[in-house]
């Protein structure tokens, strides 16, 4: 499954934030979109799992275009927000039990997953409380829970690292490495330079809502060879430049 | 430190109007006509058919120590004082003294209003004649000013609040009841009121406690909110999340497909929040009580509709609660379906409502007539509601965005 951001202009009124933006999530592929603050990356995110509308250019999955099939384009995508949203009147277990309708999943299978899941980010012994009252960091883990559970073809993550601890960025990294092998496309969005570094296939380097760079960390070394060896030195050179 | 409390208090004044405007809307203020016109009816055939019975003086010394409770001391004071007026608290007692003129006003109204309300019922109840209730004016103002004064003092000393509350005047009320001449009761409230302030300074003594005044201040704002809330949205008013275990059995039976995506979150949201909750609850039972006592063939079927009504209304900003989760706009759920969730909520809800109304119409052995005038009438109502006024509100709301 390819992810395809084609020509995209957008933004949250008529000045476009992000202009004319071109990359692509192949499937079985980790791709890090990293930027400064304002940088676009949420507005280009936001584009992606269908909150704004494009001014110029498309989004597709394989194909299908957010604007010509929605249901179709939503049902492929799972999505892991920054900041946590919970419904305050739903348990977990409700939480759960709404993707599952939503995404129309068979129950016995997702559960069966979401079972694992739960486990793996100690919440099996919390199905029955309002997640809404949880700390930030369980909360984040409540998101994965949701997204993971999901057969979702592409994954959006917003910024997993922080706030999460680290036996659960761990767990994590494992769940990614799990749904590309199966064949997922996952796109995700961090400061966090140092992991982002050991463990993305791609990264495509956000400035001032245009594409920078986009390749794999030896491509960047190449492209930028005076800049230094970690993605780190290479993204500060790259957000001085301009 | 007074002209901050005079800051305020315009500041509040303003808010308090503004919400004022907002409830006495059109729709409110016909329905408040009605609604104190039937109160008023009512109350006059009560009185008129009441007889004297022993344990009618208890209700009354119930209901005159539960008017007494109306009005608290309001401090204005917010959470971020104790931080940025953590050094004027030496000046506090000046500020307190002007929260207290302030909020004596508009308790004492309410006070005095109410006696008068109850003066009739009280004459019955204690067999007294009017000259002798009219002594619980004075009463009743003295007592508001002590426990006004009691309250404000209790933020240094952490006195108990109930002896002046309650304890003093059951006390007055029940020798009210022995020795009919209520003026002797005003002149030993008085010397309790003497006695109170002659020991005053033992109270001032002791530090200013910053979380509770502003605790007990949020609470009392939060209450008025709420209270306005029951009519206009009060953005501040976000209402607590209740289990409420025994409705479990209601969650349970929703169907559980991608049809009824919503209809599932929309229950949860209306019967575990407070806010939509208690809104259907207090609503409801105000109702029920006209339902019950009001039986003429055309006020109470249209009282019973306009309930119906505002309820309704007040329940149709549940639609857009969701809106700020990102979830609801990536499930891959036809927005035609949440719609129909909607209606299909909105349906069932009212009709409950609606049942328990007519209910109350019967048990208060209503004349078949109203009953069933009723009955059609709000039938009517609720398929207007929620399958012709329902759309049209939501299709003007995003039209709005």
């Amino acid at each position: 499954m390819t992810l395809t951001i084609n020509h995209l202009v957008g933004g949250y009124s008529q000045v476009p934030v992000i202009k004319d933006v071109n990359f692509e999530v192949a499937d079985q592929e980790l791709v890090a979109l990293i930027g400064l603050n304002g940088a676009g990356k949420s507005t280009t995110i936001n584009h992606i799992i269908g909150l704004l509308t494009p001014q110029h250019g498309d989004v597709t999955i394989d194909g299908t275009s957010l604007m010509a099939n929605p249901a179709l384009y939503k049902q492929k995508i799972a999505y892991v927000p920054e900041q946590p949203v919970l419904y305050d009147e739903l348990t977990l277990k409700e939480h759960l039990e709404l993707t599952i309708m939503a995404y129309q999943l068979d129950d016995a299978a997702a559960w069966n997953r979401a079972n694992k899941l739960l486990k793996i980010f100690r919440l099996d012994n919390k199905l029955a409380w309002f997640p809404a009252n949880f700390s930030k960091g369980m909360k984040q883990k409540v998101m994965l829970v949701n997204a993971f559970m999901t057969n979702a073809d592409v994954f959006i993550i917003d910024e997993p690292f922080i706030g999460l601890d680290p036996l659960a960025v761990h767990d994590l990294l494992g769940l990614i490495a799990e749904v590309k092998a199966r064949g997922a496309a996952v796109l995700m969005s961090t400061h966090v330079l140092d992991t982002a570094e050991k463990i993305a296939d791609r990264f495509v380097l956000l400035h001032n809502g245009e594409v920078r760079a986009d390749g794999t960390l030896d491509y960047l070394r190449q492209q930028f060879p005076e800049a230094g060896e970690s993605l780190n030195d290479i993204y500060l050179t790259l957000a001085k430049e301009v | 430190m007074d002209k901050l409390f005079q800051q305020r208090r315009q500041k509040h004044m303003q808010r308090m109007f503004r919400y004022l405007r907002l409830v006495f809307n059109d729709q409110f203020t016909i329905a408040f006509v009605f609604l104190i016109g039937g109160l008023g009816y009512w109350y006059a055939g009560f009185l008129q058919t009441l007889q004297y019975a022993w344990w009618e003086k208890f209700i009354a010394m119930f209901l005159m120590i539960g008017l007494l409770q109306f009005g608290n001391l309001a401090t204005l004071l917010k959470p971020a004082d104790k931080v940025f007026l953590l050094p004027q608290e030496i000046n506090m007692e000046r500020y307190l003294k002007a929260a207290l003129r302030h909020s004596l006003w508009l308790s004492l109204l309410v006070q005095i209003v109410g006696v008068i309300c109850l003066l009739p019922f009280i004459e019955v109840a204690f067999q007294a004649n009017f000259i002798e209730t009219l002594w619980l004016i004075p009463t009743f103002i003295v007592f508001k000013i002590l426990i006004l004064y009691d309250q404000m003092q209790s933020y240094y000393s952490h006195h108990n609040l109930l002896w002046l509350r309650v304890a003093l005047p059951l006390l007055t009320f029940a020798l009210f009841g022995v020795r009919l001449d209520m003026a002797w009761a005003f002149i030993f409230v008085l010397i309790a009121a003497a006695a109170r302030f002659g020991i005053r300074d033992k109270f001032w003594q002791g530090i200013f406690d910053w979380n509770e005044a502003i605790a007990i201040e949020n609470g009392r704002q939060l209450n008025m909110l709420r209270f306005f809330n029951l009519f206009t949205d009060v953005p501040q008013v976000g209402g607590q999340t209740k289990r409420r275990r025994w409705l479990n059995f209601w969650f349970d039976r929703l169907p559980k497909n991608p049809q009824h995506v919503y209809t599932n979150l929309y229950w949860r949201g209306l019967l575990r929040s407070s806010e939509y909750f208690g809104l259907i609850v207090r609503l409801t039972a105000i109702g029920a009580l006209i339902a019950y006592f009001v039986h003429n063939q055309i006020v109470t079927p249209l009282i019973l509709v306009l309930i119906l009504y505002l309820i309704g209304i007040q329940l149709l900003p549940l639609y857009h609660k969701y809106d700020e989760i990102v979830f609801t706009h990536l499930y891959p759920v036809d927005p035609q379906i949440r719609q129909n969730n909607f209606k299909y909520v909105m349906t069932k809800v009212l009709s409950v409502i609606g049942i328990i109304l007519l209910l109350a119409n019967l048990v208060g052995s209503a004349p078949w007539s109203t009953f069933f005038i009723s009955l059609g009438i709000i039938i009517v109502e609720i398929v207007l509601f929620s399958y012709w006024l329902v759309p049209k509100r939501i299709a003007r709301k995003e039209l709005m965005k």
